[in-house]
């Protein structure tokens, strides 16, 4: 399978043959360069300056994330619904645009790059806010798992002579005994774990000979501009020509990053990374490897490839050893991949007696309930509310974004922000927060709704709908009154029921209840920001003892690691793959109606919430 | 050798609700076990039948339902005496003109109106709104207000609009029909949300949305044996007696609708309307529906019939 050239010469190329004249864009204050034709828009254009750039809609023109200044030329702005009117320039910065809209315009103004044609050489400015900023990203995991039975997975450094994969004398590699290293003689070989992320990417820079982490580094996953979850990604793949090419380019671009800043940070050559593990989602590992990720979204609703073969480091286009193996971790179905496996690899779960239950919540909540006997998995959709998508001031986990709130008995709202910026929206923990919040001081019922009397100064009337003003604008870094309204609430409520709703179904299916659960292990971002309190009180996790509950952080990338270290660890998950059983949920009225029992505060049924009783 | 009866016991009941005041109040509910296994449990009630009235002349009823009210059709306190000829053991009254979409009659205007076919019948009295949310929690609190202490039972209370309807039937003594979409789950939040507005669960009745035979009547069927299956088990949301709007269903599918002539391989339209009318009726009281609201008075007849030969 071979990747494609890179987007310019694509350009080049394809507007050679149709003569169409070239314009010169200036990126400021990058100052990088690059030549499209005006048929490409600004977004593509800034990312063929690889420049990523916000675009939570995939270049839809709906979400006004990646407005850009135009400080010179002449532009085509594609006549649409959303623009020019809801363009609004922040400050007095130049005259407003021609009312004309389709039109071309050479005036110094704000505009949409993705729905923005040059028809003449440009200069364009990118503000601070239209740059993918740093999300908060989860590199770090925890070993202290419940009775972690680490002589199952003695992927510890004090194990390295046992199971390190590559000793001194020989040339085989971790995966799976395959002869990969040609050089006997060479004595470093180091490998890297990935953590393919539908939002971030991290990985993990290992030595193979001596069985020891060397650094970990992560960043978002470059195809945020092209849409915010993996829905609008699938979409681009399909409807764009070269869609899927140019996301592939996004993730292996982004996994190349991370190994560049890797090795210069530890003086380590790229050539010296005879092997890579990658946990990903079935989207991500699809995309990866450009290939067609349409069974997952249509008929017969069937990936390409549940365990990718194992390819070379060049035909994966990773700058690294070319012949350096690149090694999937498997996944068992649709909506359960590499990165869930890879996890419940890393908790060890499937070696313990006990009732173990391990949640991955981001779009899809995806679970896996078992001991060392048996394993059954399931995924429901949870929609992307938890990642911010959908709500009008819903972000990532970026600087400024809201984390938690409290509200007090008399209505007041406080909050605290990632890195204690001016806010910007509310995250995933921050919406918890805030229903939880809501719902206690009764500004919201049981299901959502708002109770507080018309005229209270908090509540607006927005097109028709009630919004709850959270942080009055003056307060903000956005210059706007963050809100949340009825919709957004019972998005929210959907959500938290959509995963409270798998869990109940997966233990019925095994005739479990609740208080059969010895360890829940929550993973990835979700879990650690997550106020446990806060989620138990809306309903979203059961109701059980607080140490009952860890926190596994970067499940996916300890997984891979592992596996990539310890031949042990991949017989192992070659047997959980085997062994696990997935559970479809839209089979059966079981999820239907847990999800309709639990589209409540906190639930239909109280005595599953004993704890919240008389409260 | 003697056979061993096997009994469930269970430890639940359906609320027992008083509907109407002085002699001629109505008791329904109290069941102890599922319907028509009296050796379980008691059932100290047998179900009742409430006859629709409507404010307004109604435009879509087929001839054969419009003809036993000749004479009285436009004039509702007639009409509902006329149903007490019949065998109501209620009334329900509908009021359809208050619909925006209709005379949007005000909530005054049907107040007056629930006050005047009360006082033509000295029976209890249902009074359930257009069905509009917003119109209905303008009007029912009027209509709450103006039947002050006599204990009728008013609908619909839905999620969205409950609030000021229990706020009223708490108010002015009343008890509350609470309607939600063929759902246990949806049938118990809107119980616990009206509920923890303060209002007595002994009031409430749920009305579970029911299909008419052949229109997901088992559907309705399976909902509400499970409604009584929470009761008896003790679920306290649960435990409210069910009304079946069972005509309104019923008069609404071709096959009562359609006449011999459109039809004639479908057999005489008047047994065939009225025999839909009440399977419906008797499954749904198999399921145990504690009030049948029914249309027509032969179908009232044969009901009230087929409910003596069983208890």
């Amino acid at each position: 399978m071979n990747r494609p050239e890179s987007l310019l010469s694509l350009n080049e190329s394809g507007s050679l043959k149709e003569n169409m004249p070239l314009f010169k864009i200036l990126f400021l204050p990058d100052k990088k360069q690059v030549f499209v034709s005006e048929k490409e828009n600004l977004l593509q254009a800034a990312r063929v300056a690889k420049i990523p750039l916000k675009a939570s809609c995939g270049g839809e023109g709906v979400c006004r994330t990646c407005q850009l200044k135009v400080k010179e030329g002449i532009v085509r702005i594609k006549p649409a619904e959303y623009q020019p009117a809801s363009i609004k320039p922040p400050g007095k910065d130049g005259e407003k645009n021609s009312e004309k809209s389709g039109l071309n315009i050479a005036i110094t103004s704000y505009v949409l790059a993705c729905q923005t044609f040059p028809l003449s050489d440009l200069t364009i400015e990118i503000p601070e806010a239209a740059r993918l900023t740093k999300l908060q990203i989860i590199t770090d995991y925890r070993d202290d798992y419940p009775t972690d039975n680490r002589d199952d997975y003695p992927a510890n450094d004090q194990d390295k002579d046992k199971n390190v994969l590559l000793t001194e004398d020989m040339g085989y590699s971790a995966l799976n005994g395959e002869e990969i290293i040609s050089d006997p003689f060479k004595k470093k070989y180091y490998g890297l774990a990935v953590d393919l992320g539908t939002t971030t990417v991290v990985a993990e820079l290992l030595d193979l000979t001596k069985g020891v982490s060397l650094a970990v580094k992560g960043t978002y996953n470059q195809q945020l501009s092209y849409g915010e979850d993996v829905i609008s990604r699938l979409v681009y793949a399909q409807e764009n020509e070269n869609g899927r090419p140019y996301l592939q380019e996004a993730i292996v671009d982004s996994v190349n990053a991370l190994i560049n800043e890797l090795t210069i940070s530890r003086q380590v050559s790229p050539f010296e990374i005879r092997a890579v593990v990658c946990a990903g989602n079935p989207t991500m590992t699809l995309l990866f490897l450009g290939l067609d990720p349409a069974g997952l979204r249509f008929e017969p609703y069937t990936a390409a490839v549940h365990n990718p073969p194992t390819i070379q480091a060049q035909k994966a286009g990773l700058k690294i050893y070319p012949r350096a193996t690149v090694k999937f971790v498997p996944g068992i179905a649709n909506y359960l991949g590499g990165d869930v496996i890879a996890g419940v690899v890393a908790t060890g779960m499937a070696a313990r007696d006990e009732l173990t239950l391990f949640i991955d919540v981001g779009t899809n909540g995806e679970m896996v309930l078992g001991n060392k006997e048996w394993l059954v998995a399931c995924s429901c959709s949870a929609g992307p509310a938890f990642e911010g998508s959908g709500l009008k001031h819903g972000v990532l986990a970026i600087p400024g974004a809201i984390d938690s709130f409290k509200i007090t008995s008399n209505l007041e709202v406080k909050y605290t922000t990632i890195d204690r910026l001016p806010s910007r929206g509310i995250c995933g923990s921050g919406l918890i927060s805030c229903l939880a919040g809501l719902y206690r001081f009764g500004i919201i019922d049981r299901r959502g709704k708002f109770n507080l009397p018309p005229d209270h100064p908090r509540l607006h009337m927005v097109n028709g709908e009630k919004e709850f003003v959270l942080v009055w604008a003056t307060d903000t870094g956005i210059n706007e009154d963050i809100t949340i309204s009825e919709s957004e609430i019972n998005n929210l409520i959907r959500a938290k029921a959509a995963v409270f709703a798998g869990i109940r179904s997966l233990l019925q299916f095994l005739n479990l209840s609740l208080e059969n659960i010895d360890h829940l292990i929550l993973a990835g971002g979700f879990g650690r920001y997550l106020n446990l309190k806060e989620a138990v009180a809306i309903g979203m996790l059961p109701d059980l003892p607080p140490q009952k509950y860890r926190y596994a952080g970067n499940s996916a990338l300890k997984g891979a690691k592992m596996i990539l270290f310890s031949a042990e660890a991949r017989k192992k998950t070659l047997e959980i793959t085997r062994k696990m059983m997935y559970l479809d949920l839209s089979e059966g009225n079981t999820f239907t109606e847990e999800f309709l029992a639990a589209l409540f505060i906190p639930h239909t049924n109280q005595n599953l919430f004993p704890s919240l009783k008389g409260g | 050798m003697p056979v061993k009866v096997i009994r469930e016991n269970w430890p639940g009941k359906v609320n027992t609700i008083t509907l109407g005041i002085g002699s001629q109040a109505i008791k329904i509910g109290g069941e102890g076990a599922f319907p028509f296994l009296a050796f379980e449990g008691k059932l100290p009630y047998r179900p009742v039948v409430a006859c629709e009235v409507w404010d307004e002349e109604p435009g879509d009823w087929p001839d054969l339902l419009t003809a036993p009210f000749a004479g009285v059709i436009d004039e509702p306190a007639a009409w509902a005496k006329k149903c007490l000829v019949y065998g109501a053991d209620l009334i329900c009254l509908r009021l359809v003109g208050a619909h925006p979409g209709a005379k949007n009659k005000s909530p005054q205007e049907c107040a007056r109106m629930a006050q005047k076919v009360y006082a033509a019948i000295n029976i209890p009295l249902i009074v359930v709104g257009c069905g509009e949310d917003e119109k209905d929690a303008a009007v029912l609190p009027a209509v709450a207000e103006a039947l002050a202490g006599k204990n009728c039972l008013l609908g619909w209370a839905t999620a969205e609009n409950y609030r000021p309807i229990t706020t009223a039937c708490n108010n002015y003594g009343h008890s509350l029909i609470a309607s939600s979409p063929l759902d246990i789950s949806l049938a118990k939040q809107l119980n616990i949300l009206i509920t923890e507005t303060g209002f007595n669960p002994g009031s409430i009745i749920i009305d579970p949305l029911v299909g008419a035979l052949g229109y997901g009547l088992e559907y309705a069927y399976s909902i509400m044996e499970r409604l009584r299956l929470s009761a008896l088990t003790g679920d306290k949301m649960l435990a409210m007696p069910v009304i079946c709007f069972v005509g309104q269903e019923t008069w609404k599918t071709k096959e009562a609708t359609i006449s011999d002539f459109e039809c004639p391989s479908w057999g005489e339209q008047a047994r065939r309307a009225i025999l839909w009318e009440l399977l419906t009726a008797v499954a749904l009281t198999q399921a145990g529906g504690a009030i049948m609201v029914l249309r027509h008075p032969e179908t009232v007849r044969h009901f009230l019939a087929h409910l003596t030969s069983f208890i």
